[in-house]
């Protein structure tokens, strides 16, 4: 038994451009169509790469959630929240992560929140970041439905293609994001070998997964993936890159709107990041 | 609640460089000089050389793990890269690849599913948390935790800043840099056992401590409203003590060592009394290395453990407890028995 997606939350960012503002927004909106309160998510992962003013600590997720009205005195302890960072940010990883946790019976409810700063300083120019932000919150699914399985695939050689960093030059401080051509084509490669690997693990053919449900980033990578498995099987919200962490939420996000989703027996989220790191989640509707 | 995991080998790493609390504080401007190794309890910290960073400090601390321990690289099923820094080549912060896929590459763990986790001081603990449910689940076998804190920056830069005692940057001064690694695997034996672990978010007090990377001065800058969160921590630490206690069947005077987060003596002192009275009784042992190493933020707890294996200081089957204090505010609990690496560390008793 794992993990079934519940509800989710979208919000814009503010005045501000602010991450903060946008993902606690999102929070509260997931919340809302769930008729939860804060206490009731037992685990909060915040899956953004780019925080605002590049906070480092505490963890985002505990700004975030502490951003939400105030807990009751006797339910101070409920939630336990830490930021997860894997290739291009997380989300897929983070579902797994509650998955397991709700499946080890520690956990009824998590919550995978994912966004990052439209403003930040000394940002390249040209590398935008999306005003939005996302938050997921999985219940329990069961053997036969929700998230049945997930794999984790790394392509270490290809660590070098893309790099981002922040470093001081002439006194103030710059991101610098290096990506080489090759990247968004590497991308596609290590997922088809990704892809392949983990259809061998569940003994499935490539025709039986009805939707695939990707990252929105690097550029392009969305719209040749449908190429690659078919247009109208990949979800392609917009892949100018900018909806970088929150990119794979806003492609659920659609196809949740468009009932797409719950149409589908078998869909395939494809995370893909630099590393390069991709993750898969395999999830399953019953379909009378 | 039985994790069925253990801990299967500790490593750690401490730069060669010390700096002393003396020469700290002599380096402020303030009107009155501050009695800052009293009030502290550190004499000296680690700082990393000009080719050290937070990968550096984390491989070679991995390495030490690696080389204590019965496991292959290959055969480690995940790797769990937990530090607040993320430091390379210097003081470059890193955002994309994760670091723990650099240190995937580097140890030769080709088989292992690797992600970043980052929850400020509970970074490991966290790590440990998330790596022993992996296991429970039979997901993976052998799971790394690991941390590389290249913090000193911030108390380079606090040197610059602070005018007053009431400075928010005064805590960035007990900084010290460090890497700790901890294999994890499985274990069906109550004396040799993660029994418990529990972590909470408090987030109503989530802004007492930010860290952030200066805009204008290399390496980070770190604000903290120090007593707000340490009147908060030891507040509401002995609840969540007293669960995870309750959960492993134990009371606090059957701990054998509780490793609290290594802040500053002071602190460690009052919350000793703090939780005495709230218990009305005290672990054997409370655990200050505070001395050589100062505040090394998510490594603090294995830095300790791994010093009282080294002084073979541990007994088989000894029950110990880390308490872990971070901004979030996080308060997180792991209690677990150490056998067969304290016998592997030779310990007589």
């Amino acid at each position: 038994m794992g993990a079934r997606i519940e509800h989710m939350g979208f919000a814009n960012q503010g005045r501000n451009r602010d991450y903060l503002h946008a993902g606690s927004k999102a929070i509260k909106r997931c919340l809302d169509l769930a008729g939860m309160e804060q206490e009731q998510v037992g685990m909060l992962i915040n899956t953004g790469v780019y925080p605002d003013k590049y906070i480092q600590e505490p963890a985002y997720a505990a700004l975030l959630y502490g951003k939400q009205k105030k807990r009751p005195p006797h339910n101070l302890y409920g939630t336990f929240s830490f930021d997860l960072h894997d290739g291009g940010g997380g989300a897929v990883m983070a579902m797994r992560v509650i998955s397991g946790f709700i499946e080890s019976g520690k956990i009824e409810k998590g919550m995978v929140v994912a966004g990052d700063a439209e403003r930040l300083h000394g940002k390249p120019e040209g590398f935008a970041l999306s005003s939005r932000a996302g938050a997921l919150l999985l219940g329990a699914g069961s053997a036969e439905e929700g998230l049945i399985h997930f794999d984790h695939q790394s392509y270490t050689q290809y660590a070098g293609l893309y790099t981002s960093y922040t470093n001081h030059i002439n006194g103030s401080l710059k991101l610098i994001v290096e990506e080489h051509n090759k990247y968004v084509e590497t991308c596609l490669n290590c997922v088809q070998e990704s892809v392949q690997k983990l259809l061998k693990e569940v003994d499935m053919k490539e025709e039986e997964i009805d939707l695939i449900i990707p990252s929105q980033s690097p550029v392009d990578f969305a719209s040749r993936l449908g190429h690659i498995y078919g247009g109208n099987k990949v979800v392609v919200v917009n892949d100018k890159g900018d909806l970088y962490s929150v990119g794979i939420l806003a492609a659920l996000d659609k196809v949740l709107q468009n009932q797409q989703f719950i149409h589908a027996r078998n869909s395939l989220f494809i995370s893909v990041g630099p590393g390069i790191a991709v993750d898969l989640a395999l999830n399953r509707n019953r379909i009378s | 609640m039985r994790l069925g995991s253990r801990i299967e080998s500790i490593g750690s790493y401490l730069p060669k460089q010390i700096v002393t609390t003396a020469s700290i504080a002599a380096q402020l401007k303030i009107s009155k000089p501050l009695k800052l190794e009293l009030m502290t309890g550190i004499r000296e910290r680690r700082m990393c050389a000009a080719e050290e960073d937070t990968l550096t400090l984390a491989l070679e601390a991995g390495r030490d793990c690696l080389k204590r321990s019965r496991i292959a690289p290959e055969e480690v099923g995940m790797i769990l890269f937990c530090s607040i820094s993320k430091y390379v080549d210097g003081l470059k912060h890193l955002y994309e690849p994760a670091i723990s896929l650099l240190l995937k590459k580097q140890l030769g763990l080709h088989h292992a599913i690797s992600f970043d986790l980052s929850n400020a001081c509970a970074g490991m603990l966290t790590g440990i948390h998330v790596g022993a449910d992996f296991i429970e689940r039979g997901i993976v076998d052998y799971c790394l935790v690991i941390s590389g804190e290249y913090i000193t920056s911030l108390c380079n830069n606090a040197i610059q800043n602070i005018s007053s005692l009431l400075s928010p940057e005064m805590a960035s001064l007990t900084l010290g840099d460090a890497g700790a690694a901890v294999m994890l695997c499985k274990s069906e034996v109550p004396t040799d056992q993660l029994l418990v672990s529990k972590l909470a978010t408090l987030e109503q007090y989530s802004d007492l401590c930010i860290g952030y990377q200066g805009l204008r001065r290399e390496g980070g800058i770190m604000t903290t409203k120090m007593k707000e969160i340490h009147e908060a921590s030891i507040l509401h630490a002995p609840p969540i003590m007293e669960e995870a206690l309750s959960e492993a069947g134990l009371t606090l005077d059957q701990i054998d060592y509780l490793i609290p987060h290594q802040t500053s003596r002071q602190a460690i002192q009052a919350g000793d009394e703090h939780f005495t009275l709230y218990f009305g009784t005290m672990a054997k042992h409370v655990v200050n290395n505070l001395e050589k190493v100062g505040n090394t933020a998510s490594t603090s707890h294995i830095v300790a453990l791994k010093q009282l294996l080294d002084d073979q200081i541990l007994k088989g089957g000894e029950r110990i407890m880390l308490l872990s204090f971070a901004s979030g505010l996080v308060i997180g609990v792991t209690i677990f028995t150490l056998t067969k690496l304290v016998k592997q560390y030779g310990s007589q008793n």
